[in-house]
């Protein structure tokens, strides 16, 4: 009996944790950027946290709040710029710390394979960040740069 | 098979049996001829595509011609952007040469090169929701456009008579000048097809009348 019960809360963590994360989920239409943080090495994993992640030019705004290292994050079809500004605490010392990033990009009207127009992203820049520094990771090295299929990794 | 390929191969059959055997054609040294492609015309009423289409030959030792076709089109695509719409209109021509002769009693095949062109113009809308920000609502036109390609051609002719005939024109074209850099593609062109595919066969299908001299 007992080890039935273990088997059933061992299901149902898989099953939560299996769960979709909404902001590791890619977006339906709008292009998108994932990101990853990376921690100086003389901080430990613990000592901050992402708070929130909010979009600064858009009529709604997005709150990220999770301590996972990796977001997708939502890039405008409308506009060639997409601005984030990130908010982390540092538990350790009780500070609360702002940085931004801004990103450009070109768009580009392509359509998929069942016919439907979509706006794809392609990276010409990062021109503004606060981070100590930013890297833009293509999958494609030698040709364009599409957001979608691109990492940028951020270190704080 | 998509219901305009079967009509098309309807009205193809009809053309090449109409007509009985009768004996074979008197031809002169040289003919001017003028074709109408009537699979076009036929195909305006169901609600395809506008498309009109004539031809001009000049027939010299009755196996060569010197072959001249003249179009204009107004391509809509059914499904070409689901989430909008697109059009591309335009007058096409193509020149070409042709030899052949008449293989059965009043029956005639050919094959040819041909050279077309066709100067253009494209546009659409499109509509994708959002659900973080506005929705993108966009629209595209391009204006003076133009493609050129290579065409090898089989033209298969039934005569009713020695001035009216029936024929069929099997293309298989390839695209030798467009640079599709488009934002977004171009999707047709006038009197090629398919702007994505560098190699598109087709069918036409005409009536055609001869003056010899």
């Amino acid at each position: 009996m007992r080890s039935i019960i273990k088997f059933s809360i061992s299901v149902l963590v898989l099953l939560a944790s299996c769960q979709d994360c909404e902001d590791c989920l890619e977006y339906d239409n709008e292009p998108y950027v994932r990101i990853r943080f990376f921690q100086k090495s003389d901080l430990s994993s613990a000592d901050v946290a992402i708070l929130e992640i909010n979009q600064m030019d858009g009529s709604d705004i997005i709150w990220y709040q999770d301590t996972t290292h990796e977001f997708v994050l939502p890039l405008s079809m409308n506009l060639d710029e997409s601005q984030f500004a990130f908010v982390f605490a540092y538990p350790s010392n009780s500070t609360i710390h702002t940085d931004s990033l801004s990103i450009l990009y070109e768009r580009k009207l392509e359509r998929t394979i069942e016919n439907y127009m979509q706006v794809n992203n392609y990276f010409t820049e990062i021109s503004k960040y606060t981070f100590d520094s930013v890297s833009l990771v293509c999958k494609d090295t030698s040709g364009l740069c599409k957001s979608n299929e691109a990492i940028i990794n951020i270190y704080f | 098979m998509k219901q305009s390929s079967i009509f098309i191969f309807s009205l193809l059959s009809l053309g090449i049996n109409a007509f009985g055997q009768v004996d074979s054609l008197a031809s002169k040294n040289f003919a001017l001829e003028f074709a109408v492609d009537y699979g076009k015309i036929l195909t305006i009423p169901l609600n395809f595509e506008t498309k009109i289409e004539g031809a001009v030959g000049i027939k010299f030792q009755t196996k060569y011609e010197v072959l001249t076709e003249i179009g204009y089109s107004e391509l809509t695509p059914q499904d070409a952007i689901k989430n909008g719409s697109y059009q591309s209109k335009g007058v096409y021509y193509r020149l070409g040469l042709t030899y052949g002769g008449e293989i059965l009693p009043r029956n005639l095949l050919s094959i040819g090169v041909m050279y077309g062109a066709s100067n253009f113009e494209d546009s659409g809308t499109v509509i994708i929701q959002s659900t973080i920000w506005d929705d993108f609502d966009g629209s595209f036109e391009r204006l003076n456009l133009t493609a050129t390609w290579f065409e090898i051609i089989m033209i298969t002719e039934k005569h009713m008579s020695n001035n009216l005939a029936l024929g069929a024109k099997f293309r298989f074209r390839h695209l030798t000048n467009f640079i599709n850099e488009y934002n977004p593609e171009v999707i047709a062109i006038p009197g090629y097809g398919k702007a994505f595919n560098s190699n598109v066969p087709a069918v036409n299908l005409y009536v055609k009348y001869r003056l010899e001299f």
